[in-house]
């Protein structure tokens, strides 16, 4: 827990500041997270490490900081699991943070469910590029999301009397 | 063993670093990892009990407990032990395949010289000392299972016992009965213990 409230030093320029309460809760967050996963956590919890990653994400916000928080850390220690623990703790973290912000706009279901869910099986499947990059600019190869292209969004434009 | 609050203490220290060297790094490592780092310390320690050179008493409540080596001075004498044993079946093997008669019989090459020289370079004494292993060969035991190098140097030693039987008689007549045995649906091991 203090290592919790004192990440707050530096995420309050962020605009991000954890409670006593919220601390509690991610702690015990953590400890039904490796239950579940059947983990054993030999540090002292991935929190710390998550608000490193994610606190100048735009899609953190103050009002759900401590439930995303939670939301991050259950998403890490299922998915390393379900990566067959292949990726390192920062590898992963880091394709969680281009994903979070990129893809799924700080949608954790979404970021869970579909990003992590395909590239924990790729990784299965023998995919190692991730080594390369720190898991940076990886999970393009598997994106499946529509995304708009060029021509669509000229087409829209021309559509809205703009061009 | 009885142990006392002083061992479990030391014991703890050597899955600790045993667990962070597993880990390589990683915060968190899957609750099986940790049984399997368990099972290894609990291996050595009980090689280190028995090996040759231990003199220890180990019955409940007469061990003079001042005496006896501590926890983790019996888990490395047993990891020594193990190492020991890897170094001297692996030496057997090798003075073993120089003279070694498969007589014909492709299960027992396939032992021999695939299945023995896998189990010898993967075997791993620090994290699997114990691991269990199955040979396509039939390993006949006085009713105890034998694990990790154990295993592995009971199998050689026993092959190496059926290569010197073998050797008294006619190759021939070894590789002619081997050849009506196979016929008839059996293996070699027949024509020893059969």
């Amino acid at each position: 827990m203090k290592s919790l409230l004192s990440k707050n030093e530096e995420t309050a320029r962020f605009g991000l500041v954890l409670t006593e309460d919220d601390a509690i809760m991610v702690a015990d967050s953590l400890i039904e997270d490796l239950r579940e996963q059947e983990r054993v956590e030999l540090a002292g919890g991935i929190a710390p490490k998550i608000i490193d990653t994610f606190c100048d994400s735009p899609y953190l916000m103050q009002d759900s900081y401590a439930d995303t928080l939670c939301e991050l850390q259950s998403a890490f220690y299922q998915y390393k699991g379900e990566s067959d623990d292949l990726m390192s703790d920062d590898e992963l973290l880091t394709l969680m943070r281009e994903c979070f912000d990129e893809i799924c706009n700080g949608d954790t279901d979404y970021l869970t469910g579909t990003c992590l869910e395909r590239f924990a099986q790729a990784v299965r499947c023998g995919f190692d590029g991730y080594h390369a990059t720190g898991g940076s600019r990886v999970y393009w190869m598997f994106d499946e999301e529509t995304r708009w292209d060029y021509e669509l969004y000229l087409e829209t434009l021309r559509n809205l009397d703009m061009l | 063993m009885e142990w006392t609050q002083a061992d479990i203490a030391e014991i703890m220290e050597v899955v600790e670093r045993l667990v962070n060297d597993l880990a390589g790094g990683h915060t968190s490592i899957p609750q099986a990892k940790l049984m399997e780092v368990l099972d290894a310390v609990q291996y050595c320690v009980d090689e280190g009990l028995t090996c040759a050179g231990c003199d220890i008493d180990t019955q409940p409540g007469e061990a003079d407990i001042t005496q006896r080596p501590s926890a983790s001075a019996l888990y490395e004498a047993g990891y020594r032990s193990i190492i020991r044993k890897a170094t001297r079946a692996l030496e057997d093997y090798n003075a073993l395949s120089a003279s070694f008669n498969d007589y014909g019989v492709p299960t027992y090459r396939v032992t021999f010289f695939e299945e023995l020289p896998h189990e010898l370079s993967s075997f791993d004494p620090r994290f699997h000392p114990g691991e269990e292993i199955f040979f396509n060969y039939p390993m006949p035991h006085d009713g105890e299972l034998l694990r990790g190098i154990d295993a592995i140097a009971a199998c050689i030693e026993r092959i190496g016992m059926e290569q010197s039987f073998l050797a008294k008689f006619d190759e021939g007549a070894v590789r002619k009965a081997a050849a009506d045995i196979s016929v008839a649906g059996g293996n070699l091991y027949k024509i020893v213990c059969g």
